[in-house]
This record gives C-alpha cells, sequence and structure tokens, in this order.
C-alpha cells in the first residue's frame, strides 16, 4: 500500500522494504520521467500508520509489516539459523505486536517496539529448544546454515579469497552459536543493527549495566574463539 | 584500577571523548598496547559480522508472508474475543518436519480423506498430508488456504523444480513405477479420495 499524493503507484515491494534510516518520519519520493509529470508519493510516519492500526486499520498494518519485514525477518534469521523458523517466527511476532498495539503509548519509538516483541518472540523459542535439548539430542538447534547458501562472495574475489571469507564466516558463525542467547542477542543487536546500548536494553528488556556487562562477556568469548583466526589471517 | 565494562566497551566502540580516552591510557598505561590490539581486533570482527549476518534480508514468498498476516489478523477480528485463538495452523509443519537424513532431495505427499462418519447426511471427513524429505536440509511445508482451496507444498534447501515437472504426467524419461509422485498423484479416483490442488513451490535463498 502506497498513500498516493498522485501519480503511478510504486508496486515494487523491494523499494517499500528498505526503511530509511528514519523511518518514523514521513517520506517523500518524487520520480521523474521523460514525459512525465512529476510524480508524489507519501509514505506516512510509523506513528500515523500506528494510530491508524489502534483504530483497527488492517491496511495501515500491513504498510508496517513491509516496511519492517525485512529486518525483523533477518534478526530472527540470525538468531535461530532456520529459515522456516525464522518465517514463522516473524509471523508471530507481527500478530503479538498487532495484539500488542492497543497497549503501544509511544513512549519508545515503534521500531524499538517491535524489536522489543520480536527479541521476545524469539528468546522464548530458543529458551523451549533449549530445554528440549536438555531432555534430547536435537542438532536442529545448533545447525548453522550451508556456508556457501549465507552469502555469495563478491564476484571479484579470487578463489583464495573466497575460501577465506567463507572459513572466516563459518568460524564466526560458529563462535557466535557457542554464546548463550542472551549474549548472542547483545552482540547481533550492537554490531550487526548497530544499536546504542540504551536501545539494547529497552529492546531486551534490560538495565544499561547488563547490557554492558553481556557485551563484555560476549566480546571476550568471541575474542578467546576467534583470535587465531586473525592471526592466520592476518 | 581496573576500568568497567562499560569503559571497555566504550573504548572498542570508539565512544569515549578524548579526556575519557586518556584518562582510561592513564590507567592502564602498561597495557595501552593490548588495548589498542584489542579495539583493532573488534572493528575487524565487528566487519566481519556485518558480512556474515544480514541487517535485514526480505523473507521468503513476501507478498505470502503479508497476506498470511492479513488473513490470520481478519480471522482473529472475526473470532468472538471470549475464544482463545488455539494452535497457529503453521505448527502443524512441525509434526511432519523431515524424518531422516539420506542424499536425495525427495519429497514424497500423500493426501487422502477418511469419512469418520458413515452417514453421508453428516459426515465429518480428514484431509491429512504427509511430507517426507530424507535429506534434512531440505525443509518442506504444507500451507492450507481455505479460500482459495489450495494446498501447497513448499520446500526449501532445493533448486526451482523443472518447469516441465507435472504432477500426474511426471518428469519425460522416468518410469512411472519409478515416480513415487506421479504414483500418489495418479491414483485413480475411485480409490482417491476428493482433494484439493496440490501444488509445489521451492524455494533457495539467491543472492
Amino acid at each position: 500500500m502506497v498513500y498516493r499524493l498522485g501519480g503511478r503507484v510504486d508496486s515494487d515491494f523491494t523499494s517499500m522494504n528498505k526503511p530509511s534510516p528514519d523511518a518514523s518520519n514521513p517520506r517523500h519520493s518524487s520520480t521523474k520521467g521523460i514525459g512525465s509529470q512529476d510524480t508524489e508519493t507519501y509514505e506516512p510516519p510509523d506513528h500515523e500508520l500506528v494510530r491508524q492500526c489502534q483504530d483497527g486499520n488492517l491496511a495501515a498494518f500491513e504498510e508496517l509489516v513491509t516496511r519492517y519485514r525485512g529486518k525483523v525477518y533477518a534478526m530472527i534469521l540470525n538468531m535461530v539459523k532456520s529459515e522456516a523458523d525464522a518465517w514463522d517466527l516473524s509471523q508471530e511476532a507481527f500478530i503479538k505486536a498487532w495484539k500488542a498495539l492497543p497497549r503501544f503509548e509511544a513512549r519508545s519509538s515503534f521500531y524499538t517496539w517491535l524489536y522489543r516483541i520480536t527479541h521476545n518472540v524469539t528468546y522464548d523459542w530458543l529458551r523451549k529448544q533449549r530445554v528440549r535439548a536438555e531432555g534430547e539430542f536435537d542438532e536442529s538447534v545448533q545447525t548453522s546454515v550451508e556456508a556457501s547458501a549465507r552469502t555469495a562472495p563478491r564476484p571479484q574475489a579470487s578463489p583464495d579469497e573466497k575460501l577465506s571469507h567463507m572459513e572466516i564466516r563459518e568460524r564466526i558463525e560458529e563462535a557466535i552459536q557457542q554464546l548463550s542467547p542472551e549474549h548472542r542477542a547483545v552482540i547481533l543487536l550492537k554490531e550487526v543493527d548497530g544499536h546504542q546500548y540504551n536501545e539494547i536494553a529497552e529492546i531486551v528488556g534490560c538495565s544499561i549495566g547488563t547490557v554492558m556487562s553481556r557485551l563484555f562477556y560476549a566480546r571476550k568469548k568471541l575474542q578467546s574463539l576467534l583470535k587465531d583466526l586473525y592471526e592466520t589471517n592476518r | 584500577m581496573k576500568p568497567t565494562d562499560e569503559q571497555w566497551n566504550r573504548w572498542i566502540d570508539g565512544q569515549l571523548d578524548a579526556q575519557e580516552e586518556a584518562e582510561l591510557i592513564a590507567m592502564q598505561a602498561n597495557e595501552e598496547t593490548a588495548w589498542r590490539e584489542d579495539r583493532a581486533f573488534f572493528h575487524r570482527l565487528t566487519l566481519d559480522l556485518r558480512r556474515s549476518f544480514p541487517k535485514e534480508e526480505i523473507p521468503p514468498y513476501p507478498e505470502f508472508f503479508n497476506s498470511q498476516i492479513q488473513k490470520r489478523l481478519r480471522d482473529m477480528v472475526a473470532a468472538p474475543p471470549s475464544i482463545e485463538p488455539g494452535v497457529p495452523w503453521f505448527t502443524w509443519r512441525r509434526w511432519f518436519l523431515p524424518l531422516s537424513a539420506a542424499a536425495a532431495a525427495l519429497v514424497l505427499v500423500g493426501v487422502w480423506r477418511s469419512n469418520l462418519v458413515h452417514d453421508e447426511s453428516d459426515f465429518e471427513r480428514s484431509e491429512i498430508v504427509y511430507t517426507y524429505t530424507p535429506d534434512e536440509s531440505v525443509h518442506a511445508r504444507i500451507i492450507y488456504d481455505a479460500d482459495a482451496a489450495l494446498t501447497v507444498v513448499r520446500m526449501t534447501g532445493i533448486e526451482p523444480l523443472p518447469e516441465d515437472l507435472h504432477l500426474t504426467s511426471g518428469l519425460a524419461g522416468v518410469p512411472r513405477e519409478e515416480d513415487p509422485v506421479r504414483q500418489v498423484a495418479s491414483r485413480p479416483e475411485t480409490s482417491r479420495p476428493e482433494q484439493t490442488p496440490v501444488h509445489f513451490t521451492s524455494h533457495r535463498r539467491a543472492y
């Protein structure tokens, strides 16, 4: 759904799926083609969509889903390492968000609030998996995605470079999987998503001191697991 | 005096101002080199983490992703508020997840109906869909859309199915007796229950 002020509708979902750095601000985009008039689309800010959702507007919620599904799915996928589970959990996160929206008071940004719900859904799932794994061997929990399926090497990379990148990626993924869900979440929120300490605290639901402590532990653990990697790849 | 976790993290992240940094270095004068090596290590690790873990990734079948959320929300809105939602339909697939490891990426699908009550004026029926993927890297999930009267088998971890594959005619050159999919799909109508169409889709991550 794109709110039109005039002109054509951008139906390419990929262009809608990349939120601007500040997705809470209204976004305007214009296109100008040969022989055509200026067209402008208006993408309402999150808080406006949230208000419409609170009035029961499902179309507004779909716009929010489209806006954040890429981030939510990636966040979960990074934690659970399974596309099928990440897909299901992403659905669950958005359903929970819809249910909780009437209680959303905009004390934080919608984005941070949604991340917190996503984190809780993922953490609950991982905790259940861990409990289950304690009683039985469940290899799906720790199985990492095939390295070649994660990220394609740069086309211009030499075969040696490709191998090196794949090895590094595999080692890093293994190391991350060795962290507890609590430490994994904090390190990924900081290093991959680029959140500030206070945002991480809000998402994870703990104090900044706890974030610092978890981050310190996670980093030291990764350092001990990966130190040789950078010595050999120097 | 040992620096706190916060000071160390902020040092690594380059978030100390000049004065704070000078104080910290003075505090750890003998370990300044080690500290600088730590920071270089984590800068490099951050770059590799960002290469390895996407910050944003469109879920497979994004339009279907949206439509399923909308469908569930519409169902929720339509349902009486006193009724707690049951087990989500998509968790069915967990019962049918791959059962063992083998080399081939093969999925067998069987659908049938059993009349639970023989009185045709008031019968109920159940349709059961089984999936079996010998290769544990292949995942199959069943998606049923009542509105479209459509059952979709979504597979992840394989190459797209050949365009010329038809469930009833199979792949050219493969004898029927060696093609389990065709055997299931082409059972005679008399022995095969009424069923909704089964569509296969496949997905492989593309980069």
